[in-house]
């Protein structure tokens, strides 16, 4: 963890990102986490939360104040407007760069598992690596599984609630890992002559 | 030791002037009395990972030790320490469970009573004695699991095979059959492959892996322990 700030699979952490991608303001936030979470994915929130989210990331210095060069000098601190622009600052995308390197748990959020895919900022080969390390998570917890006795009916009825989760995770995997193919790796092939 | 071991083995199959890529690179160890089981859905490459471990497929790339030795130049008597479950009883092969059990006795130099006896007690062990005297039609899903399991150990094999082992199985008896499989490999030290389909139980596996896309994903077995040989007690300490 770097800094005091604390990063969860949150609006916080899709606002960062949302910046990371280009600077933004406040209410020109608001549109864009809706266009990329909102509409698509039914991921709603207020532009309250946006607003917050904007507060707590420029307190703990993960995002600053953006100078504009076409737009001369930004505004004094306190007077700032709803149009003030923030871009990301150098721990902001080393604290997003190390979330998005970190493997994806067992049981991860649908908040999560948007954000990771909308911000991985990298080419297919990471993706896959990233793929791999959510199967190799999701295995443990299987074999975890795997040992839990289960006596009672409450006990049975939980366990394969609680695997078969898991294991539709692993399903999502291979069929992500089939559509992230490179053109060498397809599984159907022509014999070369 | 890993009883079984697999190292970046390929297998692709052809089809008219295409070419189907079942496995790619895939490296496995089973060790003794392990259970690993692999999960994956339909076409993931399971039963072609298995046909191989069996040796009834030859990879295209790669090798496959059994017990140290390449598979495809083992001597038929270590190729007979794996046992391969199926749920495939022969008329041929006998009429009722112990006829069956004893059947893979009949190639060795067991007496027809010895193999009777051996075939009971593997019938017993696996929790099937009272179906010893019926025939294979009789057999509810769980029932011709339980008498395949005993055909496999009446042998006493070393790695122990079995391609979705709980397929067609009653749920609510599905766990106990797994629970058998890792006694079993547990007791005697039996290496145990299994498959599981996308959503099959994994109930008793000591290691779980998935074959995704042909790729084999999941951990290799703990660290085995660092053997420590033993200090023997100088004549000068062993004397009062």
């Amino acid at each position: 963890m770097v800094g005091n700030a604390e990063l969860k699979p949150s609006a916080r952490l899709a606002v960062l990102g949302l910046l990371l991608e280009r600077p933004g303001w406040g209410y020109e936030l608001v549109t864009r986490f809706d266009r990329t979470f909102g509409e698509p994915y039914d991921w709603r929130i207020t532009s309250a939360a946006i607003y917050q989210a904007l507060r707590y990331l420029e307190r703990t210095g993960l995002i600053v104040p953006h100078v504009d060069e076409g737009e001369g000098a930004p505004e004094e601190p306190g007077q700032r407007g709803m149009r003030q622009p923030y871009r990301v600052s150098g721990l902001g995308a080393r604290m997003m760069r190390e979330w998005l390197a970190a493997p994806m748990s067992s049981s991860p959020s649908q908040e999560e598992v948007l954000i990771r895919l909308q911000f991985r900022g990298a080419d297919d080969e990471t993706l896959r690596a990233m793929l791999k390390r959510h199967a190799e998570a999701c295995l443990a917890e299987l074999e975890r599984i795997a040992g839990v006795p289960a006596r009672t009916r409450m006990e049975r009825l939980v366990k394969e609630e609680r695997r078969l989760v898991v294991q539709a995770r692993l399903s999502w995997v291979d069929f992500a890992r089939a559509e992230l193919r490179g053109p060498d790796d397809a599984r159907i092939r022509p014999i070369e002559r | 030791m890993s009883v079984l071991s697999l190292e970046n083995v390929s297998k692709r199959y052809r089809r008219g002037h295409r070419e189907l890529v079942a496995l790619r690179s895939v490296s496995l160890e089973v060790e003794n009395g392990e259970v690993v089981c692999v999960s994956g859905g339909r076409a993931s490459g399971r039963t072609t990972l298995l046909r191989i471990v069996a040796g009834s497929e030859r990879p295209d790339e790669g090798h496959v030790r059994f017990a140290g030795t390449d598979l495809a130049r083992a001597s038929g008597e270590l190729r007979r320490q794996i046992a391969v479950c199926n749920l495939r009883f022969l008329p041929a092969h006998g009429r009722d469970a112990c006829d069956h059990v004893a059947m893979p006795l009949r190639a060795t130099r067991v007496s027809d009573d010895e193999a009777g006896l051996l075939a009971h007690r593997a019938l017993e062990r696996v929790g099937a004695g009272d179906v010893a005297l019926t025939p294979p039609h009789e057999w509810i899903p769980s029932e011709a699991v339980r008498v395949s399991l005993a055909r496999a150990i009446v042998r006493e094999p070393r790695l122990l095979i079995f391609d979705e082992p709980t397929n067609g199985v009653d749920p609510t008896e599905r766990d106990d059959l797994l629970l058998l499989i890792q006694r079993l490999a547990h007791e005697s030290g039996i290496a145990t492959l299994l498959t599981a389909g996308d959503t099959a139980s994994v109930t008793g596996a000591d290691r779980v892996m998935r074959l995704s896309d042909g790729e084999l994903l999941g951990r290799p077995p703990r660290a085995a322990a660092e053997v420590v040989e033993l200090r023997r007690p100088s004549a000068s300490e062993s004397t009062p």
